[in-house]
């Protein structure tokens, strides 16, 4: 009896029945990696950490039902959101001279790519983040890091981007992206980041 | 005289554009396919790619049409067809550590693969639907719920 059950079971399973209505299912990101998601229902909760695990979402009492689900089923029933996932937005880290507004050596070609790519998407939007190291004053580095995103948003422009689609903002020495004492200069922490969406 | 009647056509414009201008965009809409629309406030729109999106605007699409926003702080989300979903509220601001972001989904399905919100604050992001709720932790996920 038990074995006929089971049979029944993967037969269900197999002949793809299709996945509950209410459902949420992890999948590998873009690099192949996996997070987390929790789902909660009423007082219940569950947790999803592995690829292509799902759970019946339709009641709290489903949430128990914890499943793997197949990857042509997936593929089916959700292929309309699946096929309109928008472009991976793209991040280029540009870095300055102590207290200028002069690119790194090492940053003009990065810049050069950054602006062929702002020019080469379509439908681009563009974020322009200003950051300063821990030298001088809170004053001074936000103004710096202010102006080290305009001259960046200003080439953008300059080489045809539309202003309308460029976000500037600038945080002084706040977020670093390497922890430094105060007064410490820190080339990494002296830069731009823009992300072309 | 002509001054103060392109400042009134200005405000007038104001006035009725649906955009509310203080407000910066929260993303916009990257793809497009079938029929689809952006409702902000009692005004509905066709979406179009390029398009702008403001918290609390209304996303749906068509039977056939398919939608997909990026969002300021890099999260994606796309809609397949006959598919509601409110962009509640969005608070992205890195320099203030102040992060939010809740998406209701009314029915339909929805691909989700967040960004930096879920990074940097990784309780901040909740997509709500009527039975259930997703707290999304990061990355990718597809979530459907019944009409």
């Amino acid at each position: 009896m038990t074995m006929r059950l089971v049979a029944l079971v993967w037969l269900i399973a197999l002949t793809g029945c299709g996945l509950p209505t209410n459902i949420v299912i992890l999948i590998p990101d873009e690099n192949g990696m996996v997070g987390t998601v929790i789902v909660h229902e009423g007082a219940s909760t569950v947790e999803l950490d592995r690829p292509l695990t799902a759970v019946n979402a339709g009641s709290e009492a489903s949430l128990r039902n914890v499943f793997a689900a197949q990857q042509p089923e997936v593929d089916s029933e959700f292929a309309g959101a699946l096929e309109a996932t928008p472009r991976p937005p793209v991040v280029y880290i540009l870095y300055f001279q102590t207290g200028l507004t002069e690119l790194d050596t090492k940053s003009r070609g990065d810049f050069a790519a950054e602006i062929a790519a702002a020019k080469g998407t379509p439908n681009v939007d563009i974020s322009v983040v200003g950051h300063a190291d821990a030298t001088g004053s809170d004053t001074e580095n936000l103004a710096l890091s202010l102006r080290r995103a305009d001259t960046v948003r200003d080439a953008l422009i300059a080489a045809g981007v539309p202003t309308d689609v460029i976000e500037v903002t600038y945080h002084g020495a706040n977020n670093p992206r390497v922890q430094t004492p105060l007064g410490v200069p820190e080339p990494r922490n002296r830069r731009v980041e823009v992300t072309i969406r | 005289m002509r001054t103060v009647w392109s400042a009134l056509v200005v405000i007038a414009c104001a006035i009725t554009l649906p955009a509310r201008a203080e407000d910066a965009p929260i993303g916009f809409v990257k793809t497009l396919s079938g029929p689809a629309t952006v409702t902000r406030g009692a005004t509905a729109m066709a979406a179009r790619v390029a398009m702008p999106v403001y918290e609390n605007d209304w996303l749906q699409t068509g039977a056939d049409g398919e939608l997909g926003v990026t969002f300021r702080d890099n999260t994606r989300i796309s809609l397949g067809p006959t598919s509601r979903i409110q962009l509640t509220h969005f608070v992205f601001k890195p320099a203030a550590m102040e992060y939010g972001f809740i998406l209701r989904l009314a029915y339909g399905t929805l691909e989700c693969i967040s960004g930096l919100t879920a990074k940097l604050a990784p309780d901040a992001m909740s997509i709500e639907t009527p039975g259930f709720t997703v707290g999304a932790r990061g990355t990718r996920f597809l979530v459907r719920a019944e009409r």
